[in-house]
């Protein structure tokens, strides 16, 4: 047996193997027409991608939906989830076409929580169109400070019972939340009913539990926003650019990467969902067969140094020597066989590992 | 931890020691309804409802932790002190039943290792020959598209090439070798002398050997006789009632194949042949009256619905609205409804394909068919042979040649072939769940596995697509898991696939905690 003890699980966290600098593996993507950055991305390797979120004020044909095939037939493994405010006048058609991209995960439909209610009745129907064509959809809630929380709620309630598409809240940009402690009873109660509620940026007006647990930028941790200008930012709602994509190679933006800005985010969002979501064991020891395997559920992307593991939303950089451990994970060799190879602190590294849900054990 | 035989409560209760670590399981799929939920793992292909006093523990404990990766972890000792107001044995039974399912690990541990479940068939069983690749019908939706007048027929010779050759080189004790079309009886002495020959070395090789056919039944009337005198199992084709059979099923001239059929029908039931009826459902409207035609008109309570797809003349002719499936879902589950007052009425439960096999799906991990897997059964557990002797890897692909895996004169042992074939090997490789992006994180990618390779290529134009009608299948899938977990007499619906399983009523009760 292997046995742990009184070692918190954080701790265990900081393995000798892991590198704190995680660049960006997640972009989002916001394209209009005529800015030259759709062109841009399609003639770009995307060897750095490994989802790519693309945003469409309304969804034209045949000029979106050409290029989104380019796009799709571009080398690479990497998934697509494209948003859209509005499928444009034929959605069927736009649907049909976007249904043979075969990189496509996800579909979100943009509802402005404070449109008049004809308007959100049309986004309902795309998005229930675009659910029953097979999409996996997500209704993308936009809050601004106009918003109702009697009409958001009503507008979540006919989410829920009428599609099964999850929903990500988000604000509108340069808008604050109103009514804070209405809004939190209402999520708690989704949660509490364990209703798919995701939030796409920071709600610092409420428990954090309520939102750091599942934020889809995990705080500039492996993400990034890229404007239609451009300019490419640590997350959406960011004001201050990186560097621009039109002009500069990606690898050098994310070799600066790392302004004052990012580690604001990085600190009071990506290391505070840290700290929520793997708090400090205790006292009590943790055993683990050491005749288990682990089943790696990451993918990887090589890096000058090391590595990065990548499971959905997840990033996790590790140096060369974790890399090497990272490619004895056969599904095969025990977790007896990598001690006797590897020592101790590569134990604790694959049981760090398992518990930020990168690997799983099988006998 | 899994072993043939299930883990009792009673034996799970011993390992339950206070320091015991239990951690939530990252992936899960939640879908609640009013004040109950249904949690899926997808890669184990479990499921179970909870109701809320479960739900409301298991989230408070951080026991099931929706949205994202990390795993919390708690010993039971830490679980117990929560929330008081609830016993430990009823605790236990929750951990219990989550721990079955591969939804929470005890000291790191899942019940099932998800590694081991899906394996794949290395050899086919089944080789389905198109002794005949014309037709004397021309239906409005023909598969294979061809035109009335085509001749194309299969030699004796070849069909006995193709016989020996799997019966010799394949290592299989059980085989199945399915005559098929076009319309097959019209080459009726190639089947009858592939049938013969089949039987004689089957036997010198001692191989268990099933033959079947599946026919239009124009020619039934004729040639029932010989078929029960060759012990040759036969599926027939008719699609319901005159006015929804003769819509789609023409002669050439237009005139419906009704009144042939039905013939034929009463000719081979008269002879002690008992063709298994199959339906293409081209309007999902047409479920229930079709099923009630066979019911109460042919007295018939086993048959084959299967809906009409995207593919040869049906893309011309039919319309296949971008949220078809949709419909498709809506009338299909009235199916279920019916099946439920039929055994009100009568005390006999129906045996309808696949509703049968989607139950067998949700109460064990066995996959008994084949184009429901991940890779499906093409070219590991199907062969399909062209009228001309070529060989493709599965009976829909024949005649493609993007798929053609060479032809039965090729002296290359064909287990060989299979291994040195880069089309199989790529099919083998491409259609896993986990190479296919819209089945890698679908939570019913083992349920359904990663759908019909001919289906994907006919509707996108490649192999690497999900099948285009996979929201039929998340959407019966779940609907299912409902109705099943309140009315676990159900698990009766299961109908032949019972033989399949290895505890199927086992897996199938306390679905709702």
């Amino acid at each position: 047996m292997i046995k742990r003890n009184g070692n918190s699980i954080r701790e265990s966290k900081k393995t000798n193997h892991q590198l704190d600098k995680l660049s960006p593996f997640v972009f989002r993507i916001e394209v209009k027409e005529n800015t030259g950055l759709a062109d841009e991305i399609v003639s770009r390797e995307l060897s750095e991608v490994f989802s790519l979120q693309i945003e469409f004020d309304c969804f034209k044909l045949p000029s979106f939906a050409e290029w989104l095939q380019k796009l799709d037939d571009q080398p690479g493994d990497f998934n697509l989830v494209i948003y859209v405010r509005n499928l444009g006048e034929d959605p069927r058609s736009a649907l049909w076409g976007l249904r043979h991209l075969k990189k496509l995960d996800e579909l979100g439909i943009i509802i402005e929580a404070s449109e008049p209610e004809e308007k959100v009745e049309v986004r309902l129907d795309e998005l229930k169109l675009a659910e029953n064509s097979s999409f996996r959809t997500r209704a993308v809630v936009e809050i601004d400070c106009r918003t109702e929380i009697s009409s958001l709620k009503k507008l979540l309630d006919r989410v829920f019972l009428e599609t099964s598409a999850s929903v990500y809240l988000r604000k509108k940009i340069g808008h604050s939340l109103n009514r804070a402690s209405e809004f939190s009873s209402l999520i708690a109660n989704y949660k509490d009913r364990l209703l798919p509620l995701v939030f796409e940026d920071c709600f610092p007006e409420i428990n954090p539990e309520l939102w750091l647990p599942e934020i889809s930028c995990r705080g500039a941790q492996g993400s990034c926003f890229i404007s239609a200008d451009g300019h490419i930012y640590p997350c959406r709602k960011s004001r201050f650019p990186e560097g621009n994509i039109l002009k500069d190679r990606l690898k050098e933006i994310f070799e600066s990467w790392g302004s004052e800005e990012i580690e604001l985010c990085l600190e009071n969002v990506a290391e505070k969902r840290k700290q929520l979501l793997l708090p400090v064991a205790g006292e009590k020891p943790f055993l683990i067969e050491s005749d288990l395997k682990p089943i790696p559920l990451f993918r990887v992307r090589e890096e000058k140094q090391g590595a990065t593991l990548i499971k959905g939303l997840d990033g996790l950089a590790v140096t060369s020597k974790g890399y090497e451990i990272i490619r004895e994970l056969d599904r095969k060799k025990t977790l007896k066989s990598l001690k006797k190879k590897y020592g101790g602190e590569a134990i604790s590294f694959i049981f760090s590992l398992f518990m930020s849900g990168f690997l799983k054990f099988e006998k | 931890m899994m072993s043939s035989k299930k883990l009792e409560f009673s034996e799970f209760k011993k390992v339950l020691t206070p320091e015991a670590i239990i951690t939530s399981v990252p992936d899960l799929y939640f879908s609640t309804r009013n004040t109950r939920t249904l949690v899926v793992e997808p890669e184990s292909a479990s499921w179970i409802i909870l109701q809320a006093a479960s739900r409301g523990f298991l989230l408070r404990s951080k026991i099931l932790r929706p949205g994202t990766n990390e795993r919390s972890w708690k010993s039971l000792a830490e679980i117990y002190e929560l929330d008081q107001s609830f016993n430990q044995n009823e605790i236990d039974w929750w951990l219990y039943s989550l721990f079955l399912r591969n939804m929470i690990t005890l000291n790191g541990q899942t019940y099932y290792q998800s590694s081991n479940l899906w394996a794949v068939q290395q050899y086919p069983h089944y080789f389905n020959i198109h002794i005949a690749e014309s037709c004397n019908l021309a239906c409005r939706y023909c598969r294979c598209d061809h035109e009335a007048n085509d001749r194309e027929l299969m030699s004796v010779e070849t069909v006995k090439k193709i016989i020996r050759r799997v019966l010799e080189e394949i290592p299989r004790e059980k085989v199945i070798i399915g005559f098929h079309g076009g319309e097959p009886l019209t080459n009726i002495d190639c089947l009858v002398a592939g049938a013969k020959y089949a039987r004689e070395l089957a036997s010198a090789l001692k191989k268990k050997l099933t033959l079947s056919l599946q026919t239009n039944g124009v020619l039934l009337t004729r040639y029932s006789e010989l078929l029960k005198e060759l012990k040759i199992e036969v599926g027939l084709s008719l699609d319901g009632p005159e006015a929804i059979h003769n819509r789609q099923r023409v002669f050439a001239s237009g005139r419906g194949s009704f009144g042939e059929v039905i013939e034929g029908l009463r000719r081979a039931r008269k002879l002690g042949l008992n063709p298994g009826l199959l339906a293409v459902i081209s309007d999902p409207q047409n479920y229930v009256e079709v099923a009630k035609f066979f019911i109460e008109n042919l007295d018939s309570r086993s048959f084959r619905l299967n809906f009409l797809c995207y593919e040869g003349r049906a893309k011309k002719g039919f319309n296949f609205e971008v949220d078809r499936a949709e419909l498709f879902v809506e009338h299909w589950l009235k199916l279920v409804d019916l099946a439920i007052d039929y055994h009100r009425e009568t005390g006999y439960w129906l045996s309808v394909d696949d509703l049968n096999l989607f139950i067998a799906h949700l109460a064990d991990k066995s996959r008994p068919q084949m184009c429901y897997r991940a890779p499906c059964g093409a070219g590991n557990s199907i062969l399909g042979f062209g009228y001309d002797g070529q060989i493709y890897p599965c009976e829909e692909l024949v005649g493609k040649d993007e798929f053609c895996l060479g032809t039965i004169d090729d002296p290359k042992p064909l287990p060989q072939l299979l291994v040195e074939s880069e089309i199989n090997q790529q099919i083998q490789q491409q259609r896993k769940v986990e190479n296919i992006k819209k089945c890698r994180t679908c939570p019913w990618r083992r349920f359904h596995g990663s759908g019909c390779l001919n289906k994907s290529f006919e509707f996108f134009g490649d192999i690497f697509h999900e099948d285009p009608m996979c929201h039929f299948y998340r959407r019966v899938f779940e609907e299912l898991m409902w109705k099943t977990a309140e009315n676990p007499d159900l698990i009766n619906l299961i109908g032949y696939y019972k033989n399949y399983l290895k505890d199927p009523e086992a897996n199938f009760l306390e679905n709702i905690i």
